[in-house]
């Protein structure tokens, strides 16, 4: 690499994070001024500054949403995450699929389930409710908003009840056969 | 009468730059002729937005250079104020002149 060439991170995010339809322009003249003997950190100060503008230029609106969107697609990626893990967990508990199906492990599977789609759903369109198939998308939202209540309260029952050797609980099997011991 | 917008600090400063440099002004030469006048530092970023509003406004016009080797490949973007520029530069210069009249210090002003 030559000395003229300037820092190929700060060009990177220079060509990809600033805007303006004079963006190559501004590039270029960056260049031209890097290659005639300006710094390093000058080169670096004009990237932070370009890109900063593009952020006001931007707005705050934008901003947001691109952080709303961010946050749901995480808190999807981490229900489906968790969901796979309660789904392992469950059966590793259980040896057995038609034991799985607790209320307690159903309501959290459905809780997480509800959450994904609510997260990738929203984490996609924003808060676009508006844009097109108006119906579909409020009988999505209704049935969202139905299904994480309906997940949450199932699953908080079941969380605070104490553990027994009925089935429905949320504790395992070694568990339960221990107070069944215990009972005897 | 016209409604018209106010023309912000650095838009002022980057239109009058631009009329001083005349020909074959660039983004650079602009930054330059700020830095050399005002005495402080401005990001080309922020000359770069404030010609993209005044082009907006159509005070400003520009024209693509040819690509050089030297810039990465990428053309210059020549800059000249329009006539509306000229007009404006002209009434806000007048407008500060007028309000400034009084300002203790200023050229012609008693301290």
């Amino acid at each position: 690499m030559s000395l003229t060439n300037p820092p190929r991170l700060a060009t990177w995010l220079l060509e990809r994070l600033s805007s303006g339809y004079h963006r190559e322009s501004l590039v270029g003249d960056l260049f031209e001024q890097y290659a005639r003997g300006r710094t390093r950190f000058w080169y670096w100060r004009q990237v932070l500054v370009a890109i900063f503008v593009a952020g006001k230029r931007a707005g705050a609106p934008r901003l947001l949403n691109t952080v709303r969107r961010v946050f749901f697609h995480l808190t999807a990626e981490v229900s489906v995450v968790l969901g796979i893990v309660t789904i392992i967990d469950e059966f590793r508990r259980t040896h057995a699929f038609r034991e799985m199906w607790r209320p307690a492990f159903t309501g959290t599977v459905a809780l997480l389930a509800t959450i994904s789609l609510l997260g990738f759903m929203l984490s996609r369109r924003g808060f676009g409710f508006k844009r097109r198939n108006a119906v579909i998308n409020h009988f999505i939202a209704v049935f969202a908003v139905v299904a994480l209540c309906a997940g949450t309260f199932t699953w908080a029952a079941a969380a605070r009840s104490p553990c027994t050797e009925d089935k429905t609980c949320l504790c395992s099997k070694i568990e339960r056969a221990s107070i069944a011991r215990a009972a005897r | 009468m016209r409604k018209r917008g106010y023309l912000g600090q650095l838009e002022l400063m980057v239109l009058l730059a631009a009329i001083r440099v005349r020909e074959q002004a660039y983004g650079v030469l602009i930054a330059r002729e700020i830095e050399k006048e005002s005495g402080r530092d401005v990001a080309l970023a922020s000359v770069y937005a404030a010609l993209e509003r005044l082009e907006k406004k159509g005070l400003i016009s520009s024209a693509l250079g040819e690509p050089t080797a030297e810039r990465g490949g990428k053309a210059r973007t020549y800059f000249k104020p329009t006539a509306t520029g000229l007009k404006e530069a002209r009434e806000a210069h007048a407008t500060l002149m007028r309000l400034s009249s009084r300002l203790p210090g200023a050229k012609g002003q008693v301290a």
